[in-house]
């Protein structure tokens, strides 16, 4: 996995970091995208990441009903 | 949770513990889920007749409600808008499972509108089928592979919910570093889970 050994700009990284939680506007989002789609591998890394955070958040959940319906 | 914060979710109607879930109050969602599991369980039960079926059906409507948490308005009422999901979802694994029924790939020689049935790539799953194979052991196993210094980034910002400050002041990490090992820590967490779907491996 190539692109988990490329090193970014702490800035690039940032966006990496709030595109993946959601957290730019629209207008730095379009941006972003317009980057992704000329740089294979920071979109290989930034939707992965993405896709990765999803997966994270739906343990989290699973864990939560599970300790919540343990109480029961 | 203390006592005293539980005993006070447990006095809130449902409606208002799904209000306060919307504003991200995570703990409300459990005295929900708390609330309803053998509830949901039994009325699933009278519509499956199958506790295995059941106990799929509760977690996915629950992660359902968790995640549409915001299309939720309070001009309906919550065990209703929570039944709806629950009934929707066990519609579509009694017609998936009939299909399963119905399908033969033999020809049958005594039947001149038989044919042979090509079978698809069942390695191209769609999207629901696909997250449904995510099991909770699978998810923990591919967090647990990776190297230490992602996975414990990864359990404080996704599993434990701080903040990037609070992770940088625990692991005494600069908030760059942070970032980057939560971006690549996500990441192979992804490739893990999609080569564990693909090739039907474990880690």
């Amino acid at each position: 996995m190539d692109f988990l050994e490329k090193e970014l700009h702490p800035v690039i990284e940032e966006f990496v970091n709030d595109y993946t939680e959601d957290r730019l506007t629209t207008t730095e989002r379009d941006t972003f995208e317009e980057v992704l789609v000329t740089d294979d591998q920071l979109r290989e890394l930034a939707f992965s990441a993405k896709d990765g955070k999803n997966l994270m958040e739906r343990l989290r959940v699973m864990k939560s009903i599970k300790n919540a319906s343990m109480i029961n | 949770m203390t006592a005293v914060k539980r005993a006070k979710l447990t006095n809130l109607s449902d409606e208002d513990l799904m209000e306060l879930f919307q504003d991200g109050k995570e703990t409300a969602f459990n005295e929900l889920v708390r609330r309803y599991t053998d509830r949901l369980h039994n009325f699933l039960f009278r519509y499956t007749q199958n506790h295995n079926d059941c106990q799929d059906l509760v977690q996915e409507t629950f992660l359902r409600v968790h995640k549409s948490k915001h299309s939720y308005e309070r001009i309906a009422k919550f065990s209703t808008w929570m039944y709806t999901i629950a009934i929707n979802l066990a519609k579509s694994l009694y017609k998936k499972k009939k299909r399963m029924q119905l399908t033969s790939i033999h020809r049958d020689e005594s039947n001149p509108d038989s044919y042979e049935m090509i079978l698809e790539d069942h390695n191209i799953l769609p999207d629901q089928e696909l997250h449904q194979k995510f099991s909770m052991q699978a998810l923990e196993a591919a967090l647990e592979s990776l190297p230490e210094d992602f996975k414990s980034v990864v359990i404080l910002r996704d599993i434990e919910q701080l903040s990037y400050e609070e992770i940088s002041e625990k692991l005494d990490v600069p908030m760059g570093t942070v970032k980057s090992r939560i971006n690549r820590g996500r990441a192979q967490i992804s490739h893990k889970i999609k080569s564990y779907v693909d090739l039907g491996t474990s880690f």
